[in-house]
C-alpha cells in the first residue's frame, strides 16, 4: 500500500456512486451534494433521479434550477399543473426533459389555467419559445388544449418510458371535452410495460348509456383499428390499471386497447356496467395474452354485463380476484366456470354473494389447477356476504344418490380457506346469545343414526386427503375488525351506527357449530399423507382437537408450524366430553414439546 | 478442483473453483482457458484484501446465484445487511474501499452491493459536516456556494 495516497472514497470508480446512491433516501442526498465540490458532481444525478414536481418548484429561480437538472431525472411525479405546463413547453422548446425518463406520474388536484399568459415567468431562462410566431400559434393551440397539450408534449419526447400514471382529470381540453384521446395518442409505444389511467366525473360522459352495447363496441373497435397502423402498437404493454371514476368507460376510451396485444394483467377500479361491457368485449377482441383479472369493487353492474368481462380472457384466466360476487347469476357464473375448468390456478373471491352451496360445490368438483382458493378475509357479515361454503351433509348425500361430488381439487393446491359447515353433529349444541338454537331440518342431528356424524366426515377427509402439497388449511372463522364491521354495514344499509354496533356483536364473529371434528375418532389418521402442511385454522369451529390428537399431528405432519384457534369456546358444547380442546390439557402438551408445534390461540 | 490466484505482492492462494468462480471476471478467465493449472493473477488486489474476499467467497460458496434486479424504486429494495455480512464489513475504511474496489474489479455483485450499503450506512443521517469529517473529506466551497446548494436542493428535504 501506498501510504501517501490511501484508499479513499475518492478513489472508488464514479459508477460506484449511484450503486451507494440508492441505498440513501432525498434527505441524505440532500446532504451529499453539499460536501464538496467532488460530491456535488458525484451525487447530483442520483438526488435528481427522482423528483416530485409539485408547487415548490412554482418560481422562476425554482423551475429554473428543474429545468436545468432535468436530463438527471428517471422518475418524475407531477404534482402540479403549473409546473407539468412549463416541462412540457421546456419540452417542446427542444430540452428534453423526458428523454431519460423511466417513470411519470401525473396527478395533481386541479386542472391549472393556461400556461402561456405565465410564460414571462420564466424570463429569458425559458426555453426556446422565443420566435413570436411559434408562441403565437401555441398560444392559439394551447387555449383549447390546457395541460392536455403540454403532457403530450413530455410523452412524445419520452421514448424510454416504461411506466405511465395519469390523473385523467388532470388533463382535459380547457372548453372541457376529453382530451383522453390526446393524452393517449402521445404516449409512447415502445417500452411501456405498464398503464395507470384514473379516469374522474366527466359530464359529457356520464349520461351516456347507449354505448352499452356489445355491437356498438365491435363496430367502434374496428373504426380504432387503423390506428395501431398510424400511432403504433404498444409491444411491451403488460399491465394496465384502471379507475372507473363516476364516468363511463365507453368504446370511445376503450379503442386504445386494439394497439394492446401483448396485455396479460388488469387490474380495475370502480367500474360500472357500462365498462365491463366495452372492456370485455375489447379485451376479447383484441389482447388475446390476458392471464391475470384483478377486478377489485365496489360490486357493480348485472349477470349479462358482468358475465362479458368474465369471458373476456380468451384463452382463459390463469388468476382471478374478484370484488363481492353479490352481483353474479348464472351467466356471469358461468363464465367463470369456463376458466375454472380450464387454467385457472388462482383464484380470490371478496365474497360469495347470493350464489348457493351448490355452485361453489361445483367450483370445487371442476378446478384442477387450481393452486390457491382464497375467501373473504372477514367472516358472514350480512347474508348477502358469504364465504366459500361447502354444504357437507348434502354434498355427501348427493355423492352417495348417484351424482359423483368428489373434488377435482388435486396436489397442485397450496392454499385453501373454506368453511365446511352441516356436518350432523349430535354432540353439539347451538346456542346464540346463550340460548339454543333449534336444529337444522335439513341435517339429520343424528337421532337413530349416530354413524351419519362420521360417514359424512370421512367423505369430506377423502376429498381433503388428495390434497398432498396442501401448505395451509383455513377452516376457521376470522376475528372481525369492529370498525371494518361498522363501515361495511352502514354502506350496506343507513342504520344509526351505535345501535347497529350492538346488534353486529351477537351476529360476528360467527361460530361455525357443525364443523369438522378434527378428531382420530371421526377420521382425522385419512389425512395422514398432507405432509407439506404448516398451517391449520379452527378458529371459531367445534373441532374437537385434544391432546391424541396433537400427539398424532406431532408425528404425521412435521411441517406444521402454526395451529390457530385451538382453544375452543365451551360454550358452544353442552358438556365438554373427553378429547376436547381444553386449555390447560393443550397448553401442557405444548409445554411438553417445545420445538413441536408452535401454536397461536 | 482447485484455482491459484495471485494477488499483487506475489503471494499465491489456492481456493476451490466453486469459491474462486464467485467472482464473474474469474469464472469467465477460467471458461476461456479452459482445463489449466496455471495461476491467476490478479495485479489489482493486494494480498490483504484478497483474503478478505476469499473469506467472503468461502461462506457464501452455496448462495443462489443473484437474479440482477434492477429496481430504482427505494422502498423495494432491502437495506438489510445479513449479520454476518455486517460483522464480515466491520473494517477500518481504507479496507472497506478496498474490498468495494476488489469486489467491482472481480466482478463480485453481492460482496458490492454489501460494500456499498455500508457506505450508504456511514452517510444516513448525518449532516454534510458529519459527512466530512466521517470520510476524512475538506470542504472546498465557500460560505456562500455552500449556501446556494442548499438553497437548490430545499426541494429534497423534508418540507
Amino acid at each position: 500500500m501506498d501510504p501517501i495516497d490511501p484508499v479513499s472514497f475518492s478513489s472508488l470508480p464514479p459508477e460506484i456512486v449511484p450503486l451507494i446512491a440508492t441505498s440513501l433516501n432525498r434527505h441524505d442526498l440532500a446532504q451529499c451534494v453539499r460536501v464538496c465540490h467532488q460530491w456535488l458532481t458525484l451525487f447530483t444525478p442520483s438526488l435528481w433521479r427522482n423528483v416530485k414536481a409539485d408547487s415548490w418548484f412554482c418560481d422562476n429561480k425554482r423551475i429554473l434550477i428543474l429545468i436545468r437538472n432535468s436530463q438527471f431525472i428517471r422518475h418524475l411525479e407531477l404534482g402540479d399543473g403549473l409546473v407539468a405546463d412549463i416541462l412540457g413547453l421546456v419540452q417542446f422548446g427542444r430540452r428534453s426533459v423526458g428523454v431519460g425518463l423511466l417513470t411519470l406520474v401525473a396527478s395533481f388536484e386541479q386542472e391549472t389555467p393556461s400556461s402561456f399568459p405565465r410564460l414571462t415567468l420564466l424570463g429569458d431562462g425559458a426555453a426556446g419559445v422565443e420566435q413570436e410566431q411559434e408562441q403565437e400559434q401555441q398560444q392559439e393551440d394551447d387555449a383549447k388544449h390546457g395541460n392536455a397539450r403540454t403532457l403530450g408534449m413530455l410523452l412524445q419526447a419520452s421514448d424510454n418510458l416504461k411506466s405511465l400514471t395519469v390523473d385523467e382529470t388532470c388533463f382535459r381540453f380547457r372548453d372541457g371535452t376529453d382530451a383522453f384521446l390526446l393524452i393517449i395518442g402521445c404516449c409512447p409505444t415502445r417500452a411501456l410495460e405498464r398503464l395507470e389511467i384514473r379516469f374522474g366525473h366527466h359530464p359529457a360522459f356520464a349520461t351516456l348509456t347507449a354505448e352499452n352495447d356489445e355491437n356498438t363496441i365491435y363496430t367502434a373497435l374496428e373504426a380504432w383499428a387503423p390506428e395501431a397502423g398510424t400511432l403504433g402498437v404498444f409491444e411491451a404493454l403488460k399491465e394496465l390499471v384502471l379507475f372507473g371514476g363516476d364516468s363511463h368507460i365507453a368504446a370511445l376510451r376503450v379503442g386504445f386497447l386494439t394497439r394492446c396485444p401483448s396485455l396479460e394483467r388488469v387490474q380495475l377500479n370502480n367500474i360500472d356496467e357500462v365498462a365491463m361491457v366495452s372492456l370485455g368485449v375489447a379485451f376479447n377482441k383484441c389482447c388475446h395474452q390476458l392471464s391475470h383479472l384483478d377486478w377489485r369493487g365496489p360490486s357493480r353492474g348485472f349477470d349479462d354485463e358482468i358475465a362479458v368481462l368474465i369471458s373476456s380472457a380468451k384463452s382463459h384466466w390463469k388468476e382471478i380476484s374478484l370484488p363481492d360476487m353479490d352481483a353474479f347469476g348464472p351467466k356471469a357464473f358461468a363464465a367463470l366456470m369456463e376458466s375454472v375448468r380450464t387454467r385457472l390456478e388462482v383464484l380470490k373471491v371478496n365474497g360469495w354473494g347470493d350464489l348457493q352451496g351448490p355452485d361453489f360445490l361445483d367450483l370445487l368438483c371442476s378446478a384442477q389447477h387450481l393452486r390457491r382458493l382464497e375467501g373473504p378475509a372477514d367472516g358472514r357479515v350480512w347474508s348477502s356476504t358469504t364465504e366459500l361454503t361447502m354444504w357437507a351433509y348434502s354434498a355427501f348425500y348427493q355423492h352417495t344418490h348417484g351424482k359423483d361430488r368428489s373434488w377435482a381439487l388435486g396436489p397442485s393446491l397450496e392454499f385453501l380457506q373454506i368453511w365446511i359447515d352441516d356436518v350432523p353433529r349430535p354432540d353439539i349444541v347451538c346456542r346464540r346469545n346463550g340460548d339454543p338454537l333449534p336444529p337444522n331440518p335439513d341435517v339429520p342431528e343424528g337421532g337413530g343414526d349416530v354413524y351419519l356424524r362420521y360417514d359424512v366426515q370421512r367423505w369430506v377427509y377423502t376429498q381433503l386427503r388428495r390434497l398432498t402439497g396442501l401448505q395451509e388449511l383455513i377452516l376457521g372463522v376470522r376475528e372481525l375488525d369492529p370498525k371494518v364491521l361498522l363501515v361495511r354495514s352502514v354502506a350496506h344499509l343507513s342504520y344509526d351506527p351505535i345501535p347497529l354496533e350492538e346488534s353486529l356483536r351477537h351476529v360476528a364473529p360467527t361460530f361455525i357449530y357443525r364443523s369438522l371434528e378434527f378428531s382420530l375418532d371421526s377420521g382425522l389418521e385419512m389425512l395422514a399423507e398432507l405432509k407439506e402442511l404448516r398451517v391449520l385454522d379452527v378458529k371459531s369451529t367445534a373441532h374437537r382437537i385434544g391432546v391424541t390428537e396433537l400427539d398424532w399431528m406431532h408425528v404425521n405432519w412435521p411441517k406444521l408450524k402454526t395451529i390457530r384457534g385451538l382453544e375452543s369456546k365451551r360454550e358452544w358444547a353442552g358438556d365438554v366430553a373427553d378429547g376436547l380442546a381444553i386449555k390447560a390439557a393443550v397448553d401442557a402438551w405444548m409445554a411438553d414439546h417445545p420445538n413441536g408445534i408452535g401454536s397461536c390461540y | 478442483m482447485t484455482v491459484i490466484l495471485v494477488s499483487s505482492d506475489n503471494q499465491d492462494f489456492k481456493v476451490d473453483k466453486e469459491v474462486a468462480e464467485r467472482s464473474i471476471l474469474i469464472k469467465n478467465m477460467l471458461e476461456d482457458v479452459g482445463e489449466s493449472d496455471s495461476p491467476i493473477p490478479l495485479p489489482n488486489v493486494t494480498s490483504a484484501v484478497l483474503t478478505k474476499v476469499i473469506e467472503y467467497c468461502e461462506h457464501h460458496r452455496n448462495d443462489p446465484v443473484q437474479v440482477p434486479e434492477e429496481t430504482d424504486d427505494p422502498r423495494k429494495r432491502s437495506n438489510d445487511i445479513e449479520e454476518w455480512d455486517m460483522k464480515f464489513m466491520q473494517v477500518d475504511q481504507e479496507m472497506l474501499f478496498e474490498i468495494i474496489l476488489a469486489a467491482n474489479y472481480l466482478d463480485i455483485k453481492p460482496l458490492l452491493d454489501v460494500g456499498c450499503k455500508t457506505v450508504a450506512n456511514i452517510i444516513k443521517g448525518k449532516t454534510p459536516e458529519e459527512i466530512r469529517k466521517a470520510f476524512n473529506i475538506v470542504n472546498d466551497f465557500t460560505p456562500e456556494e455552500e449556501a446556494q446548494i442548499k438553497k437548490e436542493n430545499e426541494w429534497a428535504e423534508d418540507r
